[in-house]
This record gives structure tokens, C-alpha cells and sequence, in this order.
């Protein structure tokens, strides 16, 4: 566990929605966190739960008719929300860097993978075309591209999907970012390369010390690379931690079915838990506790109000809840 | 776990927003009466059908009959858009200029269609060398810009409607046969067409059967987005005399008559060309719309 | 992509190829004596005979094609029957009229068609889009002719700017090249809007904005060179209506091109005359189209490395 050091990025009760045809479709739902320097903080969650937006809207990339309406989100002092547009650009791809989940379809078919990576250091760093070549084969080189001489001039349809996210990468840490946001960074790639790509970002990370957002459903990565973690349902942190405490001591009922639903080699119960029903409709979410539907514990508090973030543990080994079980517990 | 509730569990689209069933149909209507250009389309086309239908009983003057005294009068109370060279109710003659624009643009459509879906289906069943014969014959159509090739169709044939029908469903098989080609030979190989070989079905039965209705939105489209070429091809052909021939009246040749006249009398040629500009347009609109509507992968 | 343009030419050959028979078998095969087309009835049958014996129609089928396909190979399409002129030479005192029409429109329409739709794309759905999209649909609903004729009625009679026939002068061009710019300016821009609308949505547009790089780069830099490949598909055909539209277009405003040249061999049922023209009308669309393709090689890099299959 990386103690978390200095607050390089803070997000406070963001708020982010969609317009829909059943009314405004709150995708994120007043999230708020802290990451370090050198820390790397998971974002866990079924699709749709709106871990992505989340980061896009770190970025102010939500798509449209995505708008981010509320909160703040403080990078260097500042509110990266109130920025001009000119200057929330020189942030993008220079101090706060995504790394996003298809490498198949997030690089650009029609041009070299030498001139997207070299694009971003010849604008962030003023390089001339020729340094920022060299630079590129340096990074093409140091995310362990074999012949990067050669390779540079190769467009992406020739390289495989493993290939390919090295790129991206590459491309994501070529000026050194403070944050770099991983959205699912191996979901598409094979379950050998998957390995080979979480060690290079860990390996970047400590050599760069940048703070790693990670965005994923797959516990397992969240297991091996994080330092805390954040369980979002339905636009909302439900529950968040120290990894130790969040992944052996899950105080929400989701959480704790999110783990029962992965496969352990020292469990031999022959059939995986699921989580009943769907994600719901986020413009008409259910009364009370949004989980509440689909919950094994539900009561009739659940019915009545939403939930209020519970904080119990320490500073050193944090635990915060949103359910009204834990709170009667407590 | 616990037992669902199914009430706010639901169902969502791919936009996560919730969708009801409904029919294919059903669905695509509502699609199409979503978008109010669309219905005014509608609505002129079926305007200009009813006038094409019963064009003797809607037009205040005979087409054809000549009061050389009244030549050339500008649009009046008496003649609603003015008279042409020989004296003849301009209205009347686009009302029954009507007639031709739709009827080619529909009859050019479903000859071409029917000689495309044939070839096409056959050409992707088959594969092989109907499929290479098929497709190089297509290259070679392909090859002639399409008012060339009505062109020398029509020289050699000769003027008249009937010989306009068929250059212009023999110059635009291709697309259909392209289409219903490339359909055929994707769901060929899909499961249910495999599940009916299997149960016996014949060759035949399997595209009449399977294959065909799956191209069906598709070729609607394909025909309504036809007609609007068509009827400007057959425009552009009676201008320069190859297509319907006089006294019958033919918005096209109307405009190739009043050009003679464009310096002292604009309104003559502006009338017909207006009437084909609109003609065209609610096809135009009318076919997008459906295109959008029964079949969103089809948008360009 | 060495192999590519090498199936290319191929095939074009064998259309080339195809072309000629067409053609041959549009003027001399179907039902209908060509001679008799030519002299309409009046004719005596000594008459017919002997036409038909000057223009080899006498022969075997067989043998007049293959005379058809060696003469057109030693670029000889025969002679006018009427000026007794060699058709080639008609052709090619022509063929710079023409080309000077369809070059102008043709750029008219590229750059105002592409940059249009661009601008349409990126305003999506603001009043600019739907003006743009009312306009380019009412553009290809309009028949060129009847455009030509409009333009002329406007801006030659009544206020006099240009001349409304001939090619006096270099503003001769300006209202054809408009009237036949026109319609596909229309088609360009809106497939240029789809494509581009297509191409913003894709995530690798994401990952260029998520690199920092200012909103026109990302649209000129990353978008339009993938949104140009649809483009130029349609570009291609559109060189051959532009070439068939030219003719009407010449017609309206009396100008010596080739166009003109069809329609006139038409009227007065000049057929050596006509099967000469439009076999080489064909043949400019056919190696246009391969021009297309080829150029496809230098936009898509997947086309250019594709193995061949």
C-alpha cells in the first residue's frame, strides 16, 4: 500500500448528466475523491454505473448531450471546471493523461502510430519534428516495443490490440502527466498481454510518480494494483476504502456481490453468485436506496430516504459506507 | 440472491433509456410520423397521386386542345399559369405531366427491381461463376454514366414512354442486384437459412422463404430513393427529345419547348421545372425519411 | 499496392473492354436499322443498300465488332456521316471546351461541397445544418438543365451580368459551371456531413481531444482525412454525371463541347458520330474512376498495405 502522499487531484461533489426522454439521467450523482501523488486509486462498478463519465468528466470530455453541471475539480490549485477552454486543453494529454479502454478503435487509422504519439510532445513540450521523433522512439522503446525505429512508421491496423495499447501508453505518459487515467485499460485485450500491460503502468507509475486513476469491473486488477477503492452503483460512491479494508470487508451489500460474483480458485462451490436484475434506468432511478431492488437485505428504511455516506476507521485505513443497514449496525 | 423486482428493474436500450416493445411496423410509423418534413412529404405525394390519378376530372382545360388566339398569355384568372406556344392551359398540361413522372419513375423502378433482386439473389446463392458473370456484367453497366447509357438506349429504341420504361429499369438493376447480392451472400450463411438447408428446404424455398423478407426494408428504400432519379432522367430525356414525344405532355419537354420563349415569357419554363423540383424533392425526403426510419444502418 | 493497382488496371481493361461491346451492341445489334435511324424514311432502299455497304454494316456482326474494337485501339472511331470529319478529331477540338466546363464546376463543388459539409457537421443541428441541408436537397432535387436555364433567365437577361451562350469569354464559364457545379456541391456536402458526423463520434477523435490538441486539429488533422474516403467514393461517380450532366448544361448555353456534340450527332442521327462519342465518354469515366481508386491507396493506409486478396 503507497501511502498516499501530497493531493495532486481532488474532485468534490461532481455532478454530471444526461438529458433522456424520461427526464435528465443523473449519471454522476455528487462524486467526490482525493488522489495522491504516486497513489493509485480504484474506480469499481457494473457498466453503466458511471465510473467512465466520471473520468471523462475529469477531462471535460463528457460526449454530447453529456454536461457536467456541479461541483468542482481542483487540480494545481484550481478548478479545472472553470478554466477556459484554452487552457483546460494545455492540462489534456500534458498533466492529466487518459489511457481509454479500445485500443482497437482510440488511435487513428490514418496516421503513423509515430506521428500520434510525436503530435502531443511537439504541442506540450515545443518540440521540433525531428526531436519529437527521437522522443517517440525513446517511448516506443520504454513501453517495450520491439524495433521502434521501425515501427514508428507503422499505421495501427498492423499492430495487434496488445501492441496497440502499448501505444497508447506511451502516448498517455509522453509528457509525463501528474494524473493518468486508466478507463478499463486491459478489458479488451487478452488475459496474457492483459498482465504485461498492468506491470508497464505499474512500472511507469513509480518512475514517473504519477497519481493512477484506475477505471474497471475487474476486481481482480483492482486487488493487485490499488492503494484505495471506490465502489460506484447508479452515479454514486457507495462504498470506499483502504483496499484491505473495501475488498476483505465489504460493508455494502454491492460490493459484497460484486465479490461473491468472482471466480476463486479456493472457493469449490460449483456455480458463481450473480447480482439480480439490471442496472437502473438512471432518469428514473428507484426510490430510497437505488440498490434497493435489487438488494438481498433490503428493509423498509431502504424504501423511505436514500441512504447518508457513513465514514467509520481511522485516516490510516478508511472506510465509508452508503447503506442504511451498515448505519443501523453502527 | 433475492428475488427480483421486476417492476423497477425494466428494460433499456442501448442508450439505457427504456424502450417498449413494439412491433417492427408499428415502430417504424411512429419513426417515421417523428419527423414532420417527412409527413409534408407524404402529404405531396399523395397529392400529386391524386392528381395523376384523376388528372381529366381535376384539370380546368383539355391538355391538348389549341386556341392559337390565347398563345403565350401570362398566368391569369382564366388560365391560373398562363397558356403555352400553341394556346394550350399550362396547368392542365402539368397536371397531366404528372402522370408520366410518376408512372416512369415507378414502372422504371419495379422493372429494375424485379431484373435486380432475380440476379442479385441468384448471383449471391450461387457464388461461383453465376456470381462472376453476374458481377463483371455489373462492372461493365457501371461503367456508363447513367444518362449516357439512357441515351443510347433511347436513341436506338426510339422516343415513347413505353421505351423510356425500359432504358430506365434497365439502367439501374445494378444497384438492387448489388444490394440484394451482398444481403443474400451475409445471411447465407447465418443460422436460420443453415437450419432450414437442413431441414430440407430447397434452395429456392430458402431465399423466397428467409432471405428475401430480410432485404425487404431495405429494397423499399432502395425503390423510393429510385424514383426521384428516374423521373429526372426521363426529364432530362424528353429536353432533348429523346424521351416523351408531343402532343402527350411531359414536364421536361415543356421546358425544352419554353426555353424558345425564356427572354419575353419566363413563367413558361419556370412552371414545369418547379413542378419536377417539388416532384423530386418529396421523393427525395419521403425516401431519406423511410430510409432512417426502417432502417437505420442503411444512413450514409 | 503494387498488387492493387495492378488488379486495378486489370480490371479496368476488362471493363474497357466491356464498354466497347456495349456500346457496339446498344448501336448495331439491337432491334432497329441503324440506317434506317439515320435517313428516316425518305430514304430509297438503293439508298439504304448502299450505306450499308460504305459502313461495313453488310459484314458478319462479328467481324464489324472486331473492326469496331481495332479501329477504336488505333484511336480511328470512324467518320462523321454527315461533315465526314474523323470523329477523333471532333472529339479532341472539343475535348478542351469540356474539360474546362466540367474542371471549373468540378472544383466548385469539391470546395464548396467539402468545406460546407464540414461546417454542417460541426453545427449540427443549429440553424446553419438545416439551411444547409434544405439547400443541398433541393440542390440534387433540381434537373441541371432546368438550373442552367434559370441562371440564365437571372443573372444573363435580366441583370445582364454574364453572357448566356457561347465561350466568347472567360465569363462565359461562370454560369454553366455554376448551374453544373450546383447540384454536386449538393450531394458532396451532404455526404461530406455524414461522413464527418461518423468520424467525430469515433473514439480515436476522443483520444486526440484527450492529447490536448486544439478543436481545428483535431477536425482537419485527425477527422477529415478519414472522413475523405467516403468522399472521394462519391467524388468518382460524380465525375461521370458531371461529364453527362456537361451535356445538357452545353446545350442550354450553346457551347462547343463535347456534350453538344452528342446531342447534336442525336438530333441530326449522326451515328458513327454518336458511337464515337459515347464510347469515349466512357472511357474518360472508367480511367477516372480507376484514378479514384488509386488514390485511395494514398488516403487509407489500409488499402496501401493490404495483402492481396
Amino acid at each position: 500500500m503507497g501511502d498516499s502522499g501530497t493531493v495532486v487531484l481532488s474532485v468534490k461533489n461532481l455532478q454530471t448528466s444526461f438529458p433522456s426522454r424520461n427526464g435528465k439521467a443523473r449519471a454522476v450523482d455528487g462524486v467526490s475523491f482525493d488522489v495522491g501523488r504516486g497513489e493509485t486509486l480504484g474506480i469499481v462498478g457494473e457498466s453503466g454505473c458511471g465510473k467512465s463519465v466520471t473520468a471523462l468528466s475529469i477531462i471535460r470530455l463528457v460526449g454530447e448531450p453529456g454536461r457536467v453541471e456541479g461541483g468542482e475539480i481542483l487540480y494545481g490549485g484550481r478548478d479545472l471546471l472553470e478554466l477556459p477552454l484554452g487552457e483546460m486543453r494545455r492540462i489534456r494529454g500534458n498533466k492529466i493523461a487518459m489511457i481509454f479502454q479500445e485500443p482497437m478503435t482510440s488511435l487513428n487509422p490514418v496516421l503513423t502510430v509515430g506521428a500520434q504519439i510525436s503530435e502531443a510532445l511537439r504541442l506540450h513540450e515545443g518540440l521540433g519534428k525531428r526531436e519529437a521523433m527521437a522522443r517517440t522512439r525513446e517511448m516506443l522503446a520504454m513501453v517495450n516495443f520491439p524495433a521502434p525505429e521501425k515501427r514508428a512508421k507503422e499505421y495501427p491496423h498492423q499492430l495487434s490490440g496488445g501492441m496497440r495499447q502499448r501505444v497508447m501508453i506511451a502516448m498517455a505518459l509522453c509528457c509525463t502527466p501528474d494524473v493518468l487515467i486508466c478507463d478499463e485499460p486491459t478489458t479488451a485485450l487478452d488475459v496474457t498481454i492483459q498482465a504485461q500491460i498492468i506491470s508497464l503502468i505499474e512500472e511507469q507509475k513509480s518512475r514517473t510518480g504519477a497519481a493512477v486513476l484506475m477505471i474497471t469491473h475487474d476486481l481482480g486488477l483492482i486487488s493487485e494494483m490499488a492503494d484505495r477503492v471506490i465502489v460506484m452503483y447508479a452515479g454514486k460512491i457507495v462504498e470506499e476504502g483502504t483496499k484491505m479494508n473495501v475488498l476483505t470487508n465489504p460493508l455494502h451489500p454491492y460490493t459484497e456481490g460484486l465479490l461473491n460474483a468472482v471466480p476463486r480458485i479456493d472457493r469449490d462451490s460449483g456455480t458463481l453468485d450473480v447480482i439480480p436484475g439490471m442496472v437502473p434506468n438512471l432518469a428514473c432511478l428507484p426510490e430510497g436506496c437505488a440498490f434497493r431492488p435489487r438488494c438481498s437485505r433490503a428493509s423498509e428504511a431502504c424504501l423511505m430516504s436514500p441512504p447518508r455516506f457513513e465514514t467509520l476507521g481511522s485516516d490510516s485505513s478508511f472506510h465509508g459506507v452508503n447503506c442504511w443497514l451498515a448505519e443501523s449496525a453502527s | 440472491m433475492a428475488p427480483v423486482d421486476k417492476d423497477s428493474a425494466g428494460l433499456f436500450g442501448p442508450d439505457g433509456l427504456a424502450v417498449e416493445s413494439r412491433g417492427f411496423f408499428a415502430d417504424s410509423v411512429l419513426r417515421l410520423c417523428a419527423n414532420r418534413l417527412v409527413i409534408l412529404a407524404a402529404v405531396v405525394l399523395a397529392i400529386l397521386a391524386a392528381l395523376a390519378l384523376f388528372a381529366p376530372f381535376i384539370s380546368p382545360y383539355d391538355p391538348m386542345k389549341q386556341t392559337l388566339a390565347d398563345s403565350l398569355h401570362g398566368p391569369g384568372a382564366k388560365h391560373l399559369l398562363g397558356t403555352d406556344e400553341l394556346g394550350r392551359d399550362i396547368l392542365s398540361r402539368i397536371i397531366y405531366g404528372a402522370r408520366i413522372s410518376l408512372s416512369v419513375g415507378l414502372v422504371s423502378q419495379l422493372i429494375a427491381c424485379s431484373i435486380g433482386v432475380l440476379l442479385g439473389a441468384i448471383a449471391g446463392f450461387y457464388g461461383g461463376f453465376a456470381d462472376t458473370l453476374i458481377s463483371r456484367t455489373m462492372e461493365i453497366f457501371a461503367a456508363f454514366p447513367e444518362l449516357l447509357f439512357a441515351i443510347a438506349i433511347m436513341f436506338v429504341l426510339g422516343p415513347g414512354v413505353i421505351n423510356v420504361f425500359i432504358a430506365l429499369g434497365l439502367l439501374s438493376w445494378t444497384h438492387y442486384a448489388r444490394l440484394v447480392r451482398g444481403q443474400v451472400m451475409l445471411l447465407r450463411e447465418m443460422e436460420y437459412a443453415q437450419a432450414c438447408r437442413v431441414c430440407g428446404g430447397s434452395n429456392a424455398r430458402v431465399i423466397i422463404r428467409h432471405l428475401l423478407p430480410n432485404c425487404f426494408s431495405t429494397i423499399i428504400v432502395l425503390v423510393t430513393l429510385g424514383i426521384p432519379g428516374a423521373i429526372l432522367t426521363e426529364a432530362s430525356l424528353s429536353y432533348i427529345g429523346l424521351g416523351v414525344q408531343p402532343p402527350m405532355a411531359s414536364w421536361g419537354q415543356m421546358i425544352s419547348t419554353a426555353q424558345q420563349y425564356v427572354s419575353f415569357y419566363p413563367y413558361y419554363s419556370v412552371a414545369p421545372g418547379l413542378a419536377i423540383v417539388i416532384t423530386v424533392l418529396a421523393f427525395n425526403i419521403f425516401g431519406d425519411g423511410l430510409r432512417d426510419a426502417l432502417d437505420p444502418r442503411l444512413r450514409r | 499496392m503494387i498488387v492493387y493497382i495492378l488488379k486495378r488496371l486489370l480490371q479496368t481493361i476488362f471493363v474497357l473492354w466491356g464498354a466497347s461491346l456495349v456500346t457496339f451492341i446498344l448501336m448495331n445489334v439491337l432491334p432497329g436499322d441503324p440506317v434506317r435511324l439515320m435517313l428516316e424514311k425518305r430514304a430509297t432502299p438503293q439508298a439504304v443498300e448502299r450505306i450499308r455497304h460504305e459502313m461495313g454494316l453488310d459484314k458478319p456482326k462479328i467481324t464489324q465488332y472486331l473492326d469496331f474494337v481495332k479501329n477504336a485501339l488505333k484511336l480511328d472511331l470512324g467518320r462523321s456521316y454527315f461533315t465526314r470529319e474523323p470523329v477523333m478529331t471532333a472529339l479532341s477540338r472539343r475535348f478542351g471546351v469540356t474539360l474546362r466546363l466540367a474542371s471549373s464546376a468540378y472544383a466548385i463543388a469539391l470546395v464548396l461541397g467539402i468545406s460546407i459539409g464540414v461546417l454542417s457537421a460541426l453545427q449540427r443541428g443549429r440553424a446553419l445544418d438545416s439551411a444547409v441541408r434544405g439547400v443541398a436537397v433541393l440542390g440534387i432535387s433540381a434537373p441541371v438543365f432546368w438550373v442552367a436555364i434559370i441562371l440564365q433567365m437571372v443573372f444573363g437577361l435580366r441583370l445582364g451580368w454574364f453572357p448566356i451562350s457561347g465561350i466568347r469569354s472567360a465569363g462565359s464559364f461562370v454560369l454553366p459551371a455554376a448551374a453544373l457545379g450546383l447540384r454536386h456541391m449538393a450531394s458532396i456536402s451532404r455526404v461530406t456531413r455524414t461522413s464527418m458526423l461518423e468520424v467525430i463520434s469515433q473514439d480515436y477523435i476522443r483520444t486526440a481531444r484527450a492529447k490536448g490538441l486544439a478543436e481545428n486539429a483535431v477536425i482537419l488533422k485527425h477527422a477529415l482525412k478519414n472522413a475523405l474516403i467516403p468522399i472521394i467514393t462519391l467524388a468518382g461517380t460524380e465525375l461521370g454525371d458531371l461529364l453527362t450532366g456537361s451535356m445538357l448544361t452545353e446545350w442550354v448555353f450553346a457551347i462547343p463541347g463535347i456534350g453538344k456534340l452528342m446531342v447534336d450527332s442525336i438530333l441530326m442521327r449522326d451515328l458513327p458520330m454518336l458511337q464515337g462519342t459515347v464510347l469515349y465518354v466512357a472511357v474518360v469515366f472508367v480511367l477516372s474512376n480507376l484514378a479514384v481508386d488509386i488514390s485511395y491507396a494514398f488516403i487509407d493506409p489500409r488499402i496501401r498495405y493490404a495483402k492481396s486478396d
